[in-house]
């Protein structure tokens, strides 16, 4: 069963050659007739299926869009033509610096992200002592969060995440953060995802860890899909190229 | 269906609380900011048009303070709404948000300031006049206030996306509006030939109706009713459209 189905997916930005964010520029610029913009592709005519259970892998430069084509599957933005069907829920996790608020302490936090995800108020309440042990944390729930160091606001999220028990799991570059905590935290996970047959879209630059649990990887490069199947083959092509 | 609503329900109802929380915070006077902003515009204008330029009306202190009130709603809100989108740029760029739930938050919590501010002025209010009125009018045209602020938030704030100006073309419009309704004044000092603009506008038709009802215990003219609910269901109409069709292609400016 395909759980994702991505075609002919293509995703452009306008890049104003000036840039224009005043209504009196942008007169100005259509006065003089400079209001021109060069076409970006981020995606190109992308196409590929996911089956259910399946983790894969996401690697290509900076720019290559990555990036874009995890906010198009979780619905952050459209895209500019292509379909993307999406069968089960999506949980996003793109990036560690998302909707948390450093004023608020940690409990809010939850409150506060954890009904951006969909989670109602009794289920947080109800799941609160184990979000905290999760992350641990426990200590620190009344505690602003702009004292948590980098490591624990990334345990707090991913904690806070996985309480939605989505079907698909998007990450992007979730390991950057560096805490030696929150790297086994999140592999732990993803072994039971496994075992539980559900999905896990994962884009990263670290090669490693997407060969140690990515069966397939998807290599993008300017937009285009360069190589799709099984993890070894497709690094070896990057690598090389 | 309902788990759908409920999402949403739950989402803004969370959002607007944390957000009212966090527009006080670090301040010293924290929530009595809340209250203490629209008192202070009263006694300003108070002393400005009572004590120095001699403005004879029966009441004026309570039709000044409704009238600040009200204002205070309409233009709080259109403003905090038009930025919303800047403030939760972090929210909007990694998880699904339904951008019309954000305008809504804002709605959320600009209503628990009013809910809050009427409150007090009704508390005065009973020192001097029973509280005793039309809950039926007082409740409808509430309804058309809300849904009229929320039309006019969502025409503004798709264009604020995408030109940054239009945040100071906003404030000099809502310093016109403020003085062309009658929140300092009463209807009756227009002069007959600009009435017109008394029945254009459905923050003046709602200062004047809930003043009716609240201070002099009279029923508001139906005929400025009708006038206020056509105006404010093609405004949210007209709202709301532009919202849809624009908003998703502006939010790729932030």
């Amino acid at each position: 069963m395909n759980v994702i189905e991505v075609e002919k997916l293509t995703k452009i930005f306008k890049i104003p050659h000036e840039k224009k964010s005043t209504l009196f520029e942008y007169i100005i610029g259509f006065l003089v007739k400079s209001n021109s913009y060069e076409n970006l592709y981020a995606l190109n005519d992308v196409s590929f299926k996911v089956k259910k259970g399946e983790f894969i892998g996401i690697i290509g430069k900076n720019g290559s869009g990555k990036t874009t084509l995890l906010k198009i599957i979780a619905g952050i933005i459209k895209p500019t033509s292509g379909k993307v069907k999406v069968n089960g829920s999506v949980a996003p996790f793109l990036s560690l610096n998302f909707g948390f608020h450093g004023e608020l302490t940690a409990k809010e936090n939850i409150y506060l992200y954890g009904s951006l995800l969909g989670l109602s108020k009794e289920k947080i309440k109800q799941n609160i002592e184990k979000i905290l042990s999760f992350a641990e944390v426990e200590k620190f729930q009344d505690t602003k969060l702009k004292n948590f160091s980098s490591g624990m606001v990334a345990r707090l999220a991913f904690s806070v995440m996985i309480q939605t028990n989505p079907d698909i799991l998007l990450l992007d570059e979730i390991f950057a953060v560096g805490d030696k905590d929150f790297v086994p935290k999140c592999l732990e996970v993803f072994k039971k995802y496994k075992k539980e047959q559900k999905t896990i879209l994962f884009a990263s630059h670290d090669l490693e860890m997407v060969q140690s649990f990515c069966e397939k990887t998807l290599l993008l490069e300017n937009g285009k899909i360069r190589a799709f199947g099984p993890t070894k083959k497709v690094i070896d092509i990057y690598l090389n190229s | 269906m309902m788990k759908r609503l409920s999402y949403h329900l739950n989402l803004i109802r969370t959002l607007s609380l944390i957000d009212f929380k966090l527009k006080y915070y670090g301040t010293f006077l924290g929530i009595l900011w809340s209250l203490l902003k629209p008192f202070l515009m009263f006694l300003t204008l108070y002393i400005i048009f009572s004590k120095i330029l001699q403005l004879k009306a029966q009441h004026y202190a309570y039709q000044l303070l409704l009238g600040i009130i009200i204002w205070n709603f309409f233009a709080d809100f259109t403003k905090e709404a038009m930025k919303s989108f800047k403030s939760k740029y972090q929210i909007l760029n990694n998880i699904k948000v339904n951008p019309l739930d954000i305008i809504l938050v804002v709605l959320g919590h600009s209503l628990l300031s009013f809910i809050i501010n009427l409150g007090i002025f009704f508390i005065i209010l009973n020192f001097e006049l029973p509280i005793s009125f039309n809950l039926k009018y007082f409740l409808l045209i509430l309804l058309f206030l809300i849904f009229f602020s929320l039309g006019v938030s969502l025409i503004i704030t798709p264009f604020y996306l995408r030109f940054s100006d239009v945040e100071h073309i906003w404030d000099v419009i809502l310093q016109l509006l403020f003085w062309a309704t009658p929140i300092t004044y009463g209807v009756s000092f227009i002069p007959q030939k600009y009435i017109f603009l008394h029945l254009l506008n459905p923050l003046s038709i709602t200062i004047n109706s809930l003043r009716s009802i609240i201070i002099f215990k009279e029923l508001p003219i139906v005929r400025e009713i009708l006038f206020s609910f056509g105006l404010t269901f093609c405004t949210f109409i007209v709202g709301l459209l532009i919202f849809q069709k624009l908003t998703p292609k502006f939010l790729e400016y932030l």
